[in-house]
């Protein structure tokens, strides 16, 4: 969390899978609106609304535009070959036929922007873990995604109802109602975070999956952000004298050991013994001479 | 000892143990020396050499028995032989590589569910307060998990404390240390390593895995193992030192690979192929079961005990301009090093004179385990370093008092095992690690480190090394890139290698294997040259001030270790000097009485004889016909090898070479071999049995003469004769070995019993 991924990558995304997945008849809505598809996407009419709240339309804008591009390209597709479904995913055709129209459009320019587009958006979908948050089928929010939205709305809608009058005030520690009344709604969310980023680790296998979907992420962060940094609500740092009392005894006690080891120990005594040796003198002549 | 001269216990006793071959005070010495009456008893220190180390021979005896075998054996046996010696590499190798498996995956097994009881411990009483609890309940759990890691070490094998490493390089020199590479001190090894690990203490289990492989061959190529009490009749071929040591070393390699992932890491000059082969295999072996485990089964990504992460020249290459700045480095880690060894000097020679009842031993290990604990936990409590989760890089995130979704940054380094911590702080990105954090990490585990080496626990110096040298070199690059305003962009992960491998060429001055391990580690070959020059500086710096800490603790047990070369400036001491002398001599046809006579005196526990012509007349020079080891002494004994039964034709086998071989390495003691009061007057005949061409020098020969014959053909009892090939003198390991080169020129250490 907190991570690089953009949000717009991941919006884009969003919407221009749902459109795809969703067949003909989102493309066609999509190719309808094509001025105004800011909101057709299934998923990301949630998504929409709650980031436009912070300022995210930027993004937003940006997601919606690239996504009509593609879906525009897509509609073109559409119009050449059995079907979209099959020409999709670009240069992946099954059936020859297919197979060969997508070459020929998707190879068509020099850039070849739809397959290139194709692959950004492929791979930004595959980094933000988009099909973490759907329905196995795409069709649409999966049930703890759902709840997790729920709650999140539920928090949000409780700081906002708490922080309604003192909005301006800045003083970091003003904050003690919305710590106080939210600290519910804003656990169990926490909590239910812990527990499906938890599921999550035990299922996936790769790097990729130990993610959820960026939208929970950064749901989550946004709250998190609030709760700690901007309300002040973490735990404060507290047991401080046992934990010192504690610490000191347990580091006094080598002190102890080794004072008395060291005045009661019998010191370990080593009996000598003395090889017998020729002791001439010459041994210690050529001593001498080399350091003389 | 192996000491060719009746030791004369307490009547030429000096004051003077150690002679300073210096100035006036040795003539001083030699004039007070009176005859004293009681043993002179004086407290342990690092001048003296202990009795209690033998020396192996490594030069075949090569007596009739052994010509005869030598020439039924035709060249087909020979070549089973050969292919019987890559059986068993493969075979060491291979169980190697399982033993570091079981380690590995016992430690992620038991440290992970310590970490979770832990982690969830301290989760819960940081929302209700209570955190001494945890504190508590964290330095209980390493107490008493170290207790019984330290029990089974201090109480059953003591020789398997420590890392290891010193054992077999001693082992390798030629020093026989007592039950070195039995089964029973691999099995104490392995459960004493997973055990000290787990216990939270600042130890690795690399070097322990060395000695394990070492221990595993030595049992494989002889076929039988003395503590199970079985033998598997195979191998019999190389029941001898010298093979025995050539695969011991095989062992070794096996477990370097084993531990780095590095297979070439152990090619010393004296290696040997199918050194090589078992390295490899166990690498290989390592990697296949570890990755099966992982469950990505032909993925074969965990070559190693520790892996060092990819270091990919692109991101983390370095230029030209660094070359300095990895040189001042390694003089940095150099003096730490050397620090390291002198406070660890004090800290084992108190640790000799003082704690050495095994009980004490114990305490010992469960203070520092409670300590350590103790210490992690102050510093992650007082740490406000927190840092935001990235990935699933850290195994235990601690949260304490941090934000949600942050943890607390000290504790990806306390609250983890050490390899671990290795490896983050090699490959966290810039900006994980507060300056801070990083400073108080190195001086606390400096500390614990130094501490930790030497308790009664068989734990490897290796990891809290490479994690102390890591740590500051991380700092370092986060403060070079911080003084340069950035204009050296600085990934500090290349200076926390460039630290971790200077601290560990600081303690322990390995050079040439310790880049190879290092650069195969890393798996990035243009990382070799800067390693190199780091491993150099810090060697030079470090060697300036201390010896390395092998060696030092080498030097502190009174082993007698025997370097390349002679000390220099020994050129003026001869042979006749060096000797021991008179030495016990037997005739060539002895009577049993006097065999069994010379064996059993206590006071002489010499191994060889010097065999002389029996002549009845006294007038005759009684010159020097062969040489003949304690242990066949014994097995003539005990088959009665008499004349006089041989003269009556009893229908009686001739000994063979075998009946030696089986004897090996255990011989019984003379006690146990009862000879008759009649049995004692018959004539034993030594000429089929002994060496008849001993290696012998004059009394003349210098110093580095007797040394480089007796190190380069690794013998056990070098005669000294005069022109009349008389037997003057015997020339053993600890008289080679009492020559060094101290502060104040050459030194002589004494002789002491322990």
């Amino acid at each position: 969390m907190l991570g690089p991924v953009s949000t717009g990558s991941a919006l884009q995304r969003t919407l221009f899978q749902v459109l795809l997945h969703g067949g003909k008849f989102a493309a066609d809505r999509l190719v309808g609106a094509f001025g105004g598809c800011f909101c057709l996407g299934l998923v990301c009419l949630r998504p929409v609304r709650w980031f436009s709240s912070f300022n995210y339309s930027f993004c937003l804008m940006r997601a919606t535009l690239s996504s009509c591009l593609t879906a525009h390209a897509l509609s073109w597709l559409q119009g050449c070959g059995p079907g979209m479904d099959e020409c999709e995913p670009p240069g992946r055709g099954n059936s020859s036929e297919s197979h060969n129209c997508a070459k020929s459009i998707l190879t068509s320019d020099r850039l070849q922007i739809v397959v290139t587009l194709s692959e950004f958006f492929n791979e930004t979908w595959e980094a933000a873990n988009c099909a973490n948050c759907l329905k196995n089928n795409s069709e649409g929010l999966s049930n703890s995604t759902e709840e997790f939205l729920d709650l999140f709305n539920k928090s949000l809608t409780c700081f906002e109802h708490n922080l309604q009058g003192q909005a301006i005030d800045l003083s970091p520690n003003n904050y003690t109602e919305v710590c106080k009344n939210c600290n519910e709604t804003y656990t169990k969310l926490n909590d239910l975070y812990n527990h499906l980023q938890r599921i999550n680790r035990q299922g996936g296998e790769s790097a990729h999956s130990a993610h959820l979907c960026i939208d929970v992420e950064d749901a989550m962060n946004i709250t998190r952000k609030l709760w700690s940094r901007t309300f002040n609500c973490s735990l404060p740092c507290s047991d401080t004298v046992p934990v010192i009392a504690v610490s000191s005894f347990i580091l006094f006690l080598p002190i102890v050991f080794y004072l008395s080891s060291f005045l009661h120990s019998k010191q370990k005594k080593r009996i000598l013994i003395l090889p017998k040796r020729i002791q001439s003198n010459a041994n210690l002549v050529n001593i001498q001479e080399k350091y003389s | 000892g192996e000491l060719a001269l009746p030791l004369t216990p307490s009547s030429f006793l000096r004051i003077g143990q150690l002679s300073n071959v210096d100035l006036n005070e040795d003539i001083h010495e030699l004039e007070t020396e009176v005859p004293r009456q009681r043993p002179n008893e004086i407290p342990h220190n690092e001048k003296l050499l202990s009795l209690k180390y033998e020396s192996l021979d490594y030069d075949n005896s090569e007596n009739q028995l052994f010509l005869e075998e030598e020439r039924r054996i035709n060249h087909a046996a020979f070549r089973t032989v050969e292919i019987k010696r890559w059986v068993i590499c493969a075979m060491i190798g291979i169980l190697t590589g399982l033993v570091a498996c079981f380690i590995d995956i016992v430690v992620e097994n038991l440290a992970g569910l310590k970490y979770r009881v832990v982690k969830d411990n301290i989760d819960k009483f940081t929302a209700k307060g209570g955190l001494s609890f945890s504190l508590l309940l964290w330095a209980t759990l390493n107490a008493s998990v170290v207790m019984v890691g330290s029990l089974i070490v201090a109480f059953i094998e003591p020789v398997a404390a420590g890392s290891g490493i010193p054992q077999i390089k001693c082992y390798l020199n030629g020093v026989k240390i007592p039950h070195v590479v039995r089964l029973k001190t691999l099995v104490i090894k392995v459960c004493g390593v997973i055990l000290s690990v787990v216990g939270g203490l600042a130890v690795g289990k690399e070097g322990p895995m060395i000695h394990s492989g070492s221990v595993i061959a030595a049992g494989i190529s002889q076929g039988r193992s003395t503590s199970l009490k079985r033998d598997f009749k195979i191998f019999e071929y190389f029941r001898r030192d010298t093979e025995k040591r050539d695969f011991v070393s095989a062992g070794a390699a096996a477990g370097v690979s084993a531990a780095f992932g590095a297979p070439v890491g152990v090619l010393t000059p004296g290696c040997i192929s199918f050194q090589f082969f078992a390295s490899m295999i166990s690498t290989f072996t390592l990697n296949s079961v570890l990755s099966v485990y992982h469950g990505n089964a032909w993925d074969l990504s965990s070559p190693g005990l520790i892996n060092f992460g990819r270091f990919d020249s692109e991101k983390m290459g370095y230029t030209i301009q660094e070359i300095p700045i990895f040189i001042f480095m390694g003089v940095v880690g150099g003096i730490l090093g050397a620090l390291f060894n002198a406070l660890n000097y004090w800290l084992t020679m108190f640790r000799i004179r003082y704690i050495h009842r095994p009980c004490l031993q114990v305490v010992e290990a469960m203070l520092v385990a409670a300590v350590t604990a103790t210490v992690g936990f102050v510093m992650i409590y007082c740490s406000r370093d927190c840092q935001p989760i990235q990935g699933s890089s850290v195994a235990y995130p601690l949260q304490l008092f941090c934000a949600d979704g942050e943890y607390n940054s000290m504790a990806t380094a306390f609250f983890n095992t050490p390899e671990k911590s290795v490896v983050n702080l090699f490959h966290d990105p810039p900006g994980s690690y507060n300056p801070m954090t990083l400073g108080m990490f190195t001086l606390m585990y400096f500390f614990l480190a130094c501490w930790t080496y030497g308790l009664t626990v068989s734990a490897g110096v290796f990891i809290p090394s490479l994690l102390i040298g890591a740590a500051w070199g991380r700092l370092f690059g986060i403060s070079l890139s911080y003084l340069t305003k950035g204009s050296i962009w600085a990934d500090p992960g290349k200076y926390a290698l460039m630290g971790a491998a200077a601290q560990l060429g600081g303690i322990v001055r390995m050079t040439l294997s310790l880049t190879v391990i290092m650069m195969e580690a890393t798996g990035n070959v243009t990382y070799g040259f800067p390693i190199m020059l780091v491993l150099m500086t810090a060697k030079i710096v470090g060697d300036y001030f201390v010896e390395g800490l092998y060696d030092m603790h080498i030097q502190l047990q009174s082993v007698p270790f025997l370097h390349w070369e002679a000390p220099v400036t020994s050129h003026s001491l001869t042979a006749r000097e060096v000797m021991s002398t008179p030495v016990t001599c037997l005739r060539r046809i002895e009577r049993v009485g006097t065999v069994v006579d010379i064996l059993s005196d206590t006071s002489s526990n010499h191994n060889g004889f010097p065999v002389v012509e029996s002549n009845p007349d006294t007038t005759q020079v009684a010159g020097l016909r062969g040489l003949i080891l304690r242990s066949q002494l014994i097995v003539l004994l005990k088959h009665k090898v008499f004349v006089e039964r041989a003269n009556l034709s009893v229908v009686q086998r001739r000994l063979k070479l075998k009946d030696f071989r089986d004897a090996y390495p255990r011989f019984p003691p003379i006690q146990s071999i009862h000879v008759s009061q009649d049995e004692r007057e018959c004539m034993i005949d030594l000429s089929e049995f002994m060496n008849p061409s001993p290696y012998t020098v004059p009394q003349e020969a210098s110093l580095p003469r007797v040394f480089k014959l007796f190190r380069a053909l690794g013998l056990r009892h070098l005669v000294v004769v005069d022109n009349r090939n008389e037997v003057v003198g015997m020339v053993t390991r600890k008289d080679l070995a009492r020559y060094r080169l101290g502060k104040e020129g050459l030194e002589e250490l004494s002789l002491a019993q322990t």
